[in-house]
């Protein structure tokens, strides 16, 4: 018998209809309830996956104010107020024993009254009665220059 | 294709279960007797044909029409099918343990007892043939594809169709023999 023929004999083969039935069915009612779960699951499914989202961004505020809550001792531990203090204290004991060991203390409420009042002068603008001030400010503090009198030199100057 | 296959496709594509249903019980038997011929067995062939359908129908959106018959892509798919299992198998049990008797065409066809001789040698010796010849032989022979068509479904040029066929043929009737 030629090949071509007994090749078309195959032709006759056939699937088992039991096969094929429940193939079909199996593979169509497969998709069918798949769909039908999804469309069933697809709310439930919404509603959770925005619940999640929400606690998950509710939980990661809370964290970051406890992370700074904890951090900021550390952190600024260097800004403690009684320390500052001292050390601002400290400083300024620093300076005024400086300016106490190189200058005159007379010297220096005649300088600091002479440019205190000429500091005001140049930025506010004020005139020549102002100037009289600095003037007579100026010789009273000339007249504290003289040395102190001693008992007797009073008693004399009284008596006159 | 055909205007009524044309709709069926359409219908199915846009998801509705009856006509993919009506396009299986057209293309079943020819895919379940093409995977037949491949695996030998029937078990394997009914589940990989299950397995066919079943990735078709879960694909179908994906399937563009080239001008070709519906069928051309489900022969496409279980020619993968079938690449799949035999790559699992090799995988799993050699070659030389697997006993001959698995090979059998199964008696699911009445046929006289020296038709069924000469079928069975058939069957046996179209297992010897590369993969592509048996392609070839049982969609252009068996099935009664055109060269087109067959060139389509293998991605091969029309010529070179020609000459396979002829090859095939040529190494099954020295088998045979």
């Amino acid at each position: 018998m030629d090949v071509l023929e007994l090749l078309k004999e195959f032709k006759k083969i056939e699937p088992d209809k039991n096969y094929t039935l429940k193939s079909k069915m199996e593979i169509l009612g497969a998709i069918s309830n798949e769909k039908k779960l999804w469309s069933f699951m697809w709310p439930s499914l919404r509603l959770s996956t925005a619940t999640l989202i929400t606690g998950f961004l509710i939980m990661v505020i809370f964290a970051s104010f406890s992370i700074i809550k904890f951090s900021a001792p550390v952190k600024f531990s260097s800004l403690d107020p009684i320390s500052l203090k001292a050390e601002a204290e400290a400083i300024d004991i620093q300076i005024n024993l400086a300016k106490l060991g190189y200058e005159n203390p007379v010297s220096i409420v005649n300088q600091t009254t002479t440019v205190k009042i000429g500091d005001r002068k140049n930025e506010s603008g004020i005139r020549n009665s102002n100037q009289e001030q600095v003037l007579s400010k100026t010789s009273e503090a000339t007249e504290q220059e003289q040395p102190p009198l001693s008992i007797d030199e009073t008693l004399r100057i009284l008596s006159r | 294709m055909l205007d009524a296959e044309k709709s069926l496709v359409k219908g199915a594509v846009g998801g509705e279960a009856s006509a993919f249903g009506l396009l299986y019980d057209y293309y079943q038997p020819k895919i379940y007797r093409f995977v037949l011929m491949k695996v030998g067995r029937r078990e394997e062939a009914e589940d990989l044909t299950h397995q066919v359908f079943l990735n078709a129908w879960q694909n179908i959106k994906n399937y563009e029409s080239r001008g070709f018959p519906f069928s051309s892509w489900l022969y496409r798919i279980a020619r993968n099918q079938v690449i799949d299992y035999y790559r699992a198998i090799r995988d799993e049990v050699p070659i030389e343990e697997v006993s001959p008797e698995s090979f059998a065409v199964p008696a699911s066809v009445h046929i006289d007892f020296d038709k069924g001789v000469e079928l069975r040698k058939i069957r046996s010796a179209i297992q010897l043939l590369d993969p592509v010849y048996q392609d070839v032989v049982i969609m252009r022979f068996v099935e009664d594809l055109s060269i087109k068509e067959t060139a389509a479904i293998l991605d091969k040029s029309e010529g070179s169709i020609k000459v396979i066929q002829h090859r095939a043929i040529k190494k099954l009737k020295t088998l045979i023999s």
